[in-house]
């Protein structure tokens, strides 16, 4: 158990990671905006292709912002139920919530490589710049991928505290490993 | 058994019976989504509504301004934007009785205009505007209870992300909910200024005046708001006056937030990463719920349940006020419980066709739908909002904060039946920009 939720920590921080490159790349294509719309008023000449690179880049940023919510368990859920039930209640109901939460991420992941394959077949590009857009692509929807794994873990000791009868996680980080709820 | 009205009733009653099996919402409403959607069509079709909505949804360059929106908010609480706007309210108001709640109500209007977002008006006001009220000798009902519900002007006063989801959701023009929500915003902000002068008439110690500024020191606080101006004048101008597209407003705001953190000294490692940290958090969790809503709308109307609905009302011949109003009611209910993004996703499949289908203006039902929700989150006996302010403000009992929100709460129904009975209110400023 002490493993799983050591894993678990260590998931939050690549997931961390991974969310902060996409934000900063946000950040970048927000000052490039900036300055494509300042030369375009002041001096009539816009960044040529700017919309292309921030379509590639805005799917990349998106499914940067996906791993992150899944590890810190940052979804948004009623907890009403369990709070009435007690707190073993309340950690089969977690354990419940986790594992369709991982089939939702595992069928958005297989869609998606599906997808990114019909991509590639199809030779797609951007429409100004003809950019190939199935790298990006791939990029994105490997990032997407990635909550695969990581909900995995969080399923596999979402149950493991069931049946030890470890504290539920809570949001935001990996629960603490032995001990009861405090009432 | 598959019929697809049948199974239509069923995805929604499944899906709430995993809501409250604790799945998260999103996963909910997909997983419902997906295999009502099954059952009523093949499992190949319904396993692709994945692909095809979660790419629409990460590939949509209009729903790249949520994350830009929030950014911008997030970064102009980095920079103390909040605490300039409130100032500034305060400098024009604070030497009235009740003064420094209105100010708070017109700093959250104010803030709601850089940021988007009701919980985060709310828990950079409590910081901000409590302790100053509260040092004024303020009753702690009245200042707990204005910035609880003057933060639910965060999500009314545009830019809201909000309404960029319902106008993605409908297929509305951004700009036209923008601009129909300006009327109401002001009704709000005018409503709770009569719910203050009647708690402060009533009840004389509830909100002391504080001393007057000379005019020389209220023009050194507009100069010193310059930052939280010029935001808010390059975002809303920039948008209102066709001078740049919803998005590269967005851009530009998160942009310029960024730029006044940094230049205010107040852009370290730490608070650089905690902005990026929370902005994607917020933004993955939204994307999750989008996803899943989508894939559950997609059946939703696969199913033509909501025609069926309405023709179904429409036989009952009920006036469609009557409708309206039994709505309204639940989404009060839903608002007291449920997180607004999520309250208007998980109802927007059926409720949507059903208000435009009972000839109702989709504009109109935005600005409704979205201050309803608002309203449920100060509603009791959850009210988010409550639990935001009482979370920032341990020693101020939540029964107490409850009780500052009921003045408000009285002008807030006020106000939506008086936006209810006459969509024209709404409607108007929309009409004069054609």
């Amino acid at each position: 158990m002490r493993a799983l939720v050591a894993l678990e920590a260590r998931i939050v921080r690549w997931t961390r990671a991974i969310a902060l490159f996409g934000l900063a790349a946000l950040l970048v294509v927000s000052g490039a905006t900036m300055l494509d719309v300042a030369l375009r008023w002041l001096l009539n000449r816009p960044i040529k292709g700017l919309i292309d690179i921030t379509e590639l880049a805005v799917a990349i940023v998106l499914a940067a912002c996906l791993p992150v919510v899944v590890a810190q368990r940052q979804n948004i859920t009623i907890r009403f139920l369990g709070r009435g039930l007690g707190v073993s209640a309340t950690r089969w109901l977690d354990a419940f919530g986790s594992a369709v939460l991982f089939v939702f991420v595992t069928l958005i992941a297989w869609q998606l490589a599906v997808y990114t394959v019909e991509l590639a077949q199809s030779n797609r590009t951007t429409w100004l710049l003809r950019i190939p857009v199935t790298p990006y692509w791939a990029v994105a929807t490997a990032i997407c991928a990635l909550c695969v794994p990581v909900q995995a873990v969080a399923t596999v000791a979402d149950v493991a505290r069931a049946i030890v009868g470890a504290p539920p996680a809570r949001e935001g980080a990996p629960a603490p490993v032995g001990g009861e709820v405090p009432p | 058994m598959t019929d697809p009205l049948t199974v239509a009733i069923l995805a929604i009653a499944g899906m709430f019976v995993l809501i409250a099996l604790h799945v998260p919402i999103g996963a909910a409403m997909g997983i419902s989504g997906f295999v009502a959607f099954g059952v009523s069509s093949g499992f190949a079709p319904a396993v692709s509504l994945f692909g095809t909505e979660a790419s629409s949804a990460i590939a949509n360059l209009d729903l790249a301004v949520i994350p830009l929106f929030l950014l911008m908010g997030s970064f102009a609480t980095a920079a103390g934007l909040s605490a300039d706007i409130y100032r500034l309210a305060y400098a024009l108001l604070g030497h009235r009785r009740g003064g420094l709640a209105l100010s708070t109500i017109v700093g959250c209007a104010g803030f709601g205009a850089v940021c988007g977002s009701s919980v985060a008006t709310a828990a950079t006001m409590t910081t901000v505007a409590l302790p100053e009220m509260r040092s004024r000798g303020y009753r702690p009902t009245l200042a707990t209870g204005c910035i609880a519900a003057g933060g639910t002007l965060g999500i009314l006063i545009p830019p809201s992300i909000i309404m960029v989801l319902y106008a993605i959701q409908t297929e509305q023009f951004v700009i036209t909910l923008f601009i129909a929500a300006i009327v109401p915003g002001l009704i709000a902000v005018a409503l709770h200024t009569i719910a203050i002068a009647v708690v402060v008439r009533l009840d004389r110690g509830a909100g002391p005046a504080g001393p007057a500024m000379s005019w020389g020191e209220r023009l050194a606080v507009v100069r010193d708001s310059w930052a939280v101006l010029l935001l808010a004048f390059v975002v809303s101008g920039g948008i209102y006056g066709g001078v740049f597209t919803v998005n590269e407003a967005a851009a530009i705001g998160a942009a310029l937030a960024f730029l006044f953190t940094a230049v205010r000294g107040r852009l370290t490692r730490r608070v650089l990463v905690e902005r990026l940290l929370e902005t994607a958090a917020t933004t993955g969790m939204i994307y999750l719920i989008l996803i899943g809503a989508n894939v559950f709308t997609y059946f939703i109307t696969a199913s033509q349940m909501p025609e069926a609905v309405v023709a179904w009302i429409r036989g009952l011949d009920a006036p469609p006020l009557l409708v309206i109003a039994m709505l309204l009611v639940m989404y009060l209910i839903l608002g007291s419980v449920f997180e607004t993004v999520a309250a208007m996703l998980i109802t927007l499949p059926f409720v949507f066709p059903l208000v435009v289908g009972l000839g109702y203006d989709p504009i109109w039902w935005g600005v409704i739908n979205v201050m309803v929700i608002e309203i449920g989150m100060i509603t009791p006996p959850i009210g988010l909002n409550v639990f935001v302010v009482h979370g920032m403000a341990r020693d101020i009992a939540m029964k107490v904060v409850f009780a500052g929100i009921l003045p408000f709460l009285a002008a807030d129904l006020v106000r939506l039946a008086i936006l209810t009975l006459f969509p024209g209110l709404t409607l108007w400023l929309p009409s004069l920009f054609g």
